[in-house]
């Protein structure tokens, strides 16, 4: 089953490179993994895991504290290596992968402003202008406008989570990794924060990978479900069906 | 200019660990621009007065050029050497308010000039005495003050003396700490450097951005050390070079041993 897949894999690569034409490996899935596994010493944090993300996707990582939700968004964002099993789609090219971490990674002694303000790249944006345009459009729809010139240290959990996630949509990613993005939010700014996310999933393809605790919450969203329990995967498939 | 100003942004957050950084870099600079002269100044090799010498002081008013040149005739004479003129009006000045007479406004008159005549190795203190007999003779009694005969205290230092080795190894001392702390305070800025980097990397399209912002950072100061020295002194020796380069490669070398045995490339 392995070489079989494996041959495809192979196959696929070879064809579109050979024709120089015809759909490219993001037209096809995002991720592809198979049978992957993650050990940290003696701790096996994901077990054979065989998962596909599709483009356009928006995907759910449920599971307790510990089944390996951020072990497998690392291994997604290809700051992790497996210990078995292939990984196909991480660090491509055509994906630019955004995270929303679990610890947020900001930096305390900047302001919100300028922490949006590491997302400006001139790669993507053609001036400051614009970026500007954009963060002020993001910072409108989550409710932030005025509060960005407080410092991070005095901004509350909810507050920093909206500042992670709007730092990570700015840098108008193909892929978000969001890492329990809204643990520190009630309800109604929870909807509010997807209902952001699947605007850009429906605007710009946006494929949405979120890991979450909270099933109950992450089933009230469309979506696709991946259930994890001890580094493995229990259920995979739409969510009102879990 | 983009890495540069994310390495200012990092000094801005560590200004303790930034001045340090600064400091020990432009000392370390300093002392391999300056390394030969810093060496000569503290070097007491060459400059140590092994010979027994002792001192005149003759009136100004005399043709001491002529003195100097008979005395160094002289058997048993190493060396003769005349000081500028004394001023002695600070001194007729103190006695004045001692005595509190005008017997002593004479001397302010009077200028003086102090002859040294170091005398050659196992000289016999007869022959010392012709020697001073013969200054007194020359110049006449009455012109000339003659001091005691001084064994220099440099004589008792060896080349096996600690503080003779020290000094003449003290420049390489003072640059293997601030080398030291040079490397010290990158370790240290390293942690806030690699989650600046991190930000960085994953949320623009770029690379390699700590390697990138560290070798800008170190250029900067490094450039900055030795502009300021080379306005100081015009020349660069290729030992200069050879260090300055150590003192780049030095940090760089551990960041990528940092990178290369870090299990997470998130962790910092």
């Amino acid at each position: 089953m392995v070489m079989k897949m494996e041959g495809l894999m192979k196959d696929v690569f070879s064809r579109n490179q050979s024709l120089g034409r015809g759909r490219s490996l993001r037209d096809q899935f995002v991720f592809y993994l198979e049978n992957v596994g993650v050990k940290f010493n003696n701790l096996q944090a994901l077990k054979e895991i065989t998962l596909t993300v599709n483009p356009g996707e928006i995907l759910f990582i449920t599971g307790k504290s510990g089944a390996g939700k951020t072990t497998l968004l690392n291994l997604l964002a290809g700051d992790l290596q497996q210990s078995s099993g292939k990984v196909f789609g991480v660090g491509s090219n055509e994906n630019f992968v955004a995270q929303v971490f679990q610890d947020l990674k900001l930096f305390n002694n900047l302001s919100i402003e300028e922490n949006l303000w590491f997302s400006f790249d001139k790669k993507i944006y053609k001036s400051k202008n614009e970026f500007y345009s954009d963060m002020m459009e993001l910072v409108k729809v989550l409710g932030i406008g005025d509060k960005l010139h407080l410092s991070i240290h005095q901004a509350n959990g909810g507050l920093k989570q909206k500042v992670a996630m709007i730092r990570a949509l700015l840098t108008r990613p193909n892929v978000l990794l969001a890492d329990e993005p809204t643990s520190s939010l009630d309800k109604e700014s929870s909807i509010k924060m997807f209902d952001v996310l699947n605007y850009y999933n429906v605007k710009r393809q946006l494929t949405v990978i979120w890991a979450s605790h909270n099933r109950e919450l992450v089933k009230q969203f469309p979506g696709k479900i991946v259930h994890l329990e001890n580094g493995k995967l229990i259920y995979s498939g739409h969510a009102c069906f879990i | 200019m983009f890495y540069i100003k994310h390495f200012l942004n990092i000094f801005k957050g560590n200004k303790i660990l930034a001045l340090l950084m600064l400091v020990s870099g432009f000392f370390a600079v300093t002392l391999v621009h300056f390394q030969e002269d810093i060496k000569n100044e503290l070097s007491i090799d060459g400059k140590v007065n092994e010979n027994a010498y002792f001192s005149a002081l003759l009136k100004k008013n005399i043709n001491l050029e002529n003195i100097k040149r008979r005395m160094r005739n002289l058997p048993g004479v190493f060396r003769v050497e005349l000081d500028g003129e004394i001023d002695t009006s600070n001194e007729v000045k103190k006695l004045k308010s001692l005595f509190g007479s005008d017997m002593v406004d004479g001397l302010a008159s009077v200028k003086y000039r102090k002859i040294t005549v170091e005398l050659e190795k196992g000289i016999k203190i007869k022959s010392l005495t012709l020697i001073q007999e013969y200054l007194s003779r020359l110049v006449g009694k009455d012109y000339v003050t003659i001091g005691e005969v001084k064994k220099p205290r440099s004589l008792r230092l060896e080349k096996q003396d600690w503080l003779f080795q020290f000094l003449n190894w003290a420049n390489t001392y003072a640059l293997i700490i601030c080398v030291s702390f040079w490397f010290i305070t990158h370790m240290l800025i390293l942690k806030p450097l690699m989650k600046h980097a991190f930000v960085l990397n994953k949320f623009q399209r770029k690379s390699f951005v700590e390697i990138k912002m560290l070798s800008s950072g170190i250029l900067m100061t490094l450039l900055i050390c030795v502009g300021v020295n080379i306005i100081l002194k015009q020349e660069m020796s290729l030992y200069s070079v050879f260090v300055l380069l150590i003192m780049g490669i030095l940090p760089l070398f551990s960041l990528f041993v940092i990178r290369k045995f870090k299990k997470f490339s998130h962790e910092f």
